[in-house]
């Protein structure tokens, strides 16, 4: 929305050392944010008045003409293209060096040839409207010289761009007397009284009987029959400063209906006084009706809609937009004046069926004061008159009350305010800023008595704290002194899951893993080779893209997405996400925290590369979050996109915390992964709930310990925990069991070699070297025994 | 014999003078000085001579072996010498080379600005708490004072479930949970996930971050919700942030404001990173509504608090310099690698 400076100077003097930035800044400080704020009319102090004095062809084109003007400086002959002038015109001339709107600079040019020093310009040109037909043309009578700012002085202008989302609470912002109230109580000045008296009427009964069928959705319905209409434009002021606002002028009457809007935020309409079938409007629900809009839009009126018919049918969705052939027209001489108050849910919802948010719906979804129409009314009136002085009202004002909004009063003290705005804000200043605002005050001591302005009694105050919120704006925000609150020292509240998700980051990043974020939301085909499929009650009934239209089941998704992308830069690297799937279970969705790892490399010589950089970081990793009793085991009935041997189900004592593994070849292709990779996902509740680790002391044993290696044939598909419990199984004096190398080669066959360390210790005594001898004989033996020789 | 004696010591010295290792030494020890070494065989001489020449020429030899063995232990000392020298500059290496080293790894800027924000404000005695983002109607908006037909409940901005629940489209709805767990005087505050139905682009996205923040207690006022957020915003950027409010509208807040900062580039005076402003809108705030109390069990004729909300990804974006919004979610490696301080392969 845009608001002019000039417009609000008509209700209310501001001060006049006022700088535009400041002006504008002053204004969001206050009372709603200005998202920027133009300089118009600059330019016109540069632009003349200009006297046609003769004409002659371009000698090298036909459509240019050579013209001499007189400029009162001298005269100068100029190119120009347009030809809606004659001799004797008063033109607008822009001299060298002048700045039009747009940044476009007059220089001296040659235009086919003849050098012009200046330019003859059309009002879109000069900022005064979007006509390009022709030259913008003068009164006659205008004394050459005269600049055009002195002769349109209102077009040195600020016009400042309001955010629309700013003033959605404020019925009173939607047009320009709003903003000068507002005005009023920030320069602590009077606000003018809004120019709208009632004329006289001959007291007859208005032509047009106006039947409400619904008065619970109309809270006033307010009309006024004229004669003596004569469809013509506007004043240039008018059209000049509707162009300035954004409107676009159209005729005498819209431009009128337009500019109240501006002023009071209060809708218009009107119908051609000789269209009314029947002379009569009837304010109804739609039928199922179909009806062509102003914009050529067929809708149809549902019972949900409201509209006005005659007796030829309906012509308007009330409150957002007129039928195609409800204007006025072009030659009609009595039209029907509008001014109405629609329930505002009524009208919001209609606007969003037809996909349509007109000007007007806009303002009536704010819930307008019914009091407003009446004044509008007059006031359209009363700015008719300025182009159609025969105009008259015809019989009396068809006014019709409905749905009531009670009077607003709001009880508290000036303390109140004061507390909640942490101020000494004293009392009369409080009153000031409220009168001013439009309140109506009853003061007893410290207690207060408010009746709310009307314009904001629908829907913005209705309670203390909108009452401190107006004292607290226009006093100055800025004013309010920061203050440390005083609060008792208490036990700490820390949120351990929180600590631990973040513990857990922290040591994925030491570990060289890089984190991402991926989407909550995905579709079903990404889930499906996964074998996941999320509950039909967690599918989104209006996704904005079908690649996100229901809630992830599983990070694993997106992550072999991500480990794809990020392949076509290399093939090394390890990323993790600690985030939320969601679930659908009797008790309502429910959103369980996932730990997923991912680990590519470039494959080896021998296959686990991946796996057991992977393995080993996620033992870093648990062990630094206290994680007891880690075991691998072999996967149990792993899908098919998973590697059935590189795999293993990861287990803290009895609990399942998730599962790493590779990919099996129909995984690689399913998910175009290249190289070697291998996914983990965890279930990080369940790794929250562990019991953590403790932490003993136990006195080491002050003997010296003997070391032991050995060499072992073992059955290929044998596992090395197999063998390191054997061997610690064998007697408690041995320690220390450790894995070295492992050795695949042809001439062991079916076998691979096996080589393992590990320590005699006693606490007691120190062995001796008989002793030492008969242990390891009896492990080599032991070992024979379970198949395992020594190689 | 002592013409002997000398033409030895010279050949010595001629020897010595042009051994060059520590080989070489020992082999003029053992050429010179071992059991069949020339100075034994002077010895053996010894046998033929009297006994006064054997005492003179005795003691020439015993001179002769001191000579030659200080000798020797002269030499051997600077052969080692050089010889450790050499070895030193055959032990070059390129310190350049990291090859031990493994990538770093790096967490995600809105997670580095959550945990930076969560720090701040367990520091200012918050407790961090966290929602759904499956949230219902109720926490989403009724209680929070959206009344039933506001323009937010529209589908147009709301992602619904078939099951009838939403996607929370802010992190307000924590201040319910909150409010409902804990007693006042209370302090939370909580990060996470919201989601709009918007359409991707620079600056939007259907899934962004927001830190949401309430405090209540009796006689809490705007001027303790300036002070928190000027603490919370000059520990965020580091230095001494300058804010300031105006009046701004949201459903659950009354008075409701927007909260802006002084530029941190330009110090308020405008400039184009503040489309010549001079402040910058950072966060939505104000007095939690009544209604809103009233839905979490307080009474708000007894007490009062504070409310704010912020978008953390335009904060993370505005910090780290982040064109993009489309960064955040994209995954790339190459944007997370912006955010490890040192990797394996990029510090020489």
């Amino acid at each position: 929305m845009k608001i002019s400076k000039n417009w609000i100077q008509e209700f209310v003097d501001l001060p006049q050392d006022l700088e535009p930035a400041a002006f504008s800044r002053l204004m969001t400080l206050r009372i709603c944010e200005v998202e920027g704020v133009e300089i118009t009319g600059a330019h016109l102090s540069q632009v003349f008045a200009a006297k046609v004095l003769s004409l002659r062809p371009h000698p090298d084109a036909e459509k240019l003409r050579l013209v001499t003007v007189d400029h009162g400086q001298g005269q100068i002959e100029l190119v120009c293209g347009a030809h809606n002038f004659d001799v004797g015109a008063m033109v607008a001339y822009a001299g060298l060096g002048c700045v039009l709107p747009g940044g476009f600079e007059i220089k001296k040019a040659k235009i086919r040839g003849v050098e012009s020093l200046g330019m003859l310009c059309a009002e879109d040109e000069l900022g005064f409207g979007e006509d390009h037909d022709g030259l913008m043309l003068l009164p006659p009578e205008t004394q050459p010289g005269t600049a055009l700012s002195e002769l349109f002085p209102d077009q040195l202008d600020w016009v400042l761009e309001i955010d629309n989302k700013s003033v959605t609470h404020r019925p009173d912002l939607w047009g320009h007397y709003g903003f000068a109230r507002e005005f009023s109580a920030v320069f602590d000045v009077p606000l003018k009284p809004y120019p709208a008296s009632p004329p006289s009427l001959d007291g007859g009964p208005c032509p047009i009987q106006v039947k409400v069928e619904v008065p619970e959705l109309v809270p006033r319905y307010t009309g006024l029959f004229v004669e003596g209409l004569a469809v013509k434009p506007s004043t240039p002021a008018m059209r000049h400063r509707l162009h300035r606002v954004g409107l676009r002028p159209i005729n005498n009457l819209v431009d009128v209906t337009n500019y109240v809007m501006c002023e009071l935020g209060q809708p218009m309409h009107a119908f051609d006084g000789s269209k009314i079938a029947g002379n009569q409007l009837t304010i109804r629900r739609g039928q199922g009706e179909k009806l062509m809009t102003l914009y050529q839009k067929e809708v149809t009126l549902t019972t949900e809609d409201l509209t006005i018919a005659d007796a030829a049918g309906p012509s308007v969705v009330a409150g957002v937009i007129g039928g195609l052939d409800s204007g006025v027209a072009a030659t009609a001489t009595s039209c029907f004046l509008e001014a109405a108050n629609w329930e505002p849910v009524t009208v919001r919802k209609s606007a969003a069926r037809i996909g349509l948010r007109t000007d007007a719906s806009q303002r009536f979804e704010k819930a307008l004061a019914p009091e407003t129409t009446e004044p509008a009314i007059w006031r359209a009136l009363e700015l008719l008159t300025h182009t159609c002085p025969d105009l008259k009202p015809k019989g009396g004002l068809s006014d019709h009350w409905g749905l009531e909004y009670p009077e607003v009063q709001v009880h508290l003290s000036y303390g109140f305010i004061n507390h909640l705005l942490g101020t000494q804000i004293d009392p009369k200043e409080i009153d000031r800023i409220l009168d001013r605002l439009g309140y109506d005050i009853q003061a007893q001591g410290d207690r207060l008595t408010l009746t709310v302005p009307p314009a904001r009694r629908a829907k913005d105050l209705s309670i203390p704290q909108d009452v401190a919120e107006d004292v607290g704006r226009i006093f100055g925000l800025e004013k309010i002194e920061p203050q440390a609150a005083l609060f008792p020292v208490e036990r700490p509240q820390f949120n351990r899951l929180r600590q631990t998700e973040t513990r857990c980051k922290k040591a994925l990043a030491q570990l060289g893993f890089h984190e991402i974020y991926s989407y909550p939301l995905t579709q079903e085909s990404t889930e499906a080779p996964f074998g996941l499929s999320q509950d039909p009650q967690l599918v989104l009934l209006n996704p904005v893209i079908e690649t996100q239209d229901r809630m992830r089941t599983s990070l694993l998704p997106h992550l072999a997405q991500r480990i794809h992308a990020n392949q076509k830069l290399g093939r090394d690297f390890k990323l993790f996400e600690l985030s939320r799937i969601y679930h659908y279970g009797p008790e309502g969705p429910f959103e369980p925290n996932r730990l997923a790892l991912a680990r590519a490399v470039e494959p080896g010589a021998e296959p686990g590369k991946a796996f057991y950089s992977l393995k080993a970081d996620l033992i870093d990793l648990l062990g630094s979050l206290q994680i007891p009793q880690l075991r691998f085991e072999p996967l149990r009935n792993p899908p098919d996109y998973q590697h059935p041997y590189i795999a293993a189900e990861v287990y803290s004592a009895q609990t399942h915390l998730g599962s790493l593994f590779g990919l099996s070849p129909k995984g690689y292709r399913s998910f175009d992964l290249k190289g070697e990779v291998v996914l983990c996902q965890l279930d990080f509740d369940a790794l929250f709930a562990q019991n953590k680790a403790e932490y003993f002391f136990e006195e080491p044993s002050r003997f010296p310990a003997v070391n032991f290696e050995l060499s072992l044939l073992v059955p290929k598909r044998v596992r090395y925990q197999e063998v390191a419990r054997a061997i610690e199984s064998y007697n408690p004096l041995v320690c220390g069991v450790r894995f070295l190398d492992v050795y695949y080669a042809k001439e062991l066959g079916e076998d691979k070699s096996l080589s393992v360390g590990l320590q005699f210790r006693a606490q007691d005594r120190t062995l001796s070297a008989e002793e030492t001898k008969n242990l390891q004989e009896g492990l080599i033996a032991a070992l024979a025994e379970r198949g395992f020789q020594l190689r | 014999m002592l013409t002997q004696l000398q033409s030895i010591l010279s050949a010595f010295e001629l020897a010595l003078s042009q051994a060059q290792d520590s080989k070489a030494i020992e082999a003029l020890k053992v050429r010179f000085l071992g059991k069949k070494g020339e100075v034994q065989e002077l010895m053996a001489g010894l046998k033929s001579l009297s006994n006064e020449e054997k005492a003179a020429a005795g003691k020439g030899i015993n001179e002769l072996k001191q000579q030659i063995a200080q000798g020797l232990e002269a030499r051997t000392e600077a052969i080692k010498d050089a010889e450790a020298a050499r070895l030193v500059e055959d032990q070059w290496i390129d310190i350049s080379l990291n090859p031990e080293g493994r990538e770093a790894g790096s967490l995600h800027p809105i997670t580095l600005v959550h945990q930076r924000l969560e720090e701040i404000f367990e520091a200012m005695g918050y407790s961090i708490l966290d929602g759904p983002h499956v949230e219902t109607d109720y926490y989403n908006f009724e209680a929070l004072n959206f009344d039933p037909h506001h323009p937010a409940r529209d589908m147009h901005d709301t992602f619904f479930f078939k099951s009838g629940h939403l996607l929370r489209t802010q992190t307000s709805p924590v201040q319910i949970h909150g409010m409902e767990q804990m007693k006042p005087p209370l302090r939370i505050v909580s990060t996470g996930k919201v989601f709009r139905c918007e359409r991707l682009d620079a600056t939007h996205e259907a899934c962004f971050h927001q830190i949401e923040g309430m405090m209540i207690d009796k006689g809490i006022n705007v001027g303790h919700l300036i002070h928190s957020m000027k603490v919370m915003l000059s520990e965020v950027f580091e230095r001494e942030v300058e804010v300031r409010l105006r009046p701004g509208y949201f459903p659950f807040v009354e008075p409701g404001f927007e909260l802006e900062i002084a530029c941190l580039i330009c110090g308020g005076d405008g400039c184009p990173a503040c489309k010549k402003l001079g402040w910058v809108e950072l966060l939505g705030c104000g007095m939690v509504h009544p209604n809103v109390l009233k839905a979490g069990g307080i009474d708000p004729e007894v007490y009062s608090g504070f409310a704010f909300g912020m978008g953390t990804d335009r904060l993370a974006m505005q910090r780290y310099g982040i064109s993009d919004i489309r960064h955040l979610h994209n995954g790339d490696l190459s944007f997370n690698r912006r955010f490890s301080t040192a990797s394996g392969y990029r510090v020489f």
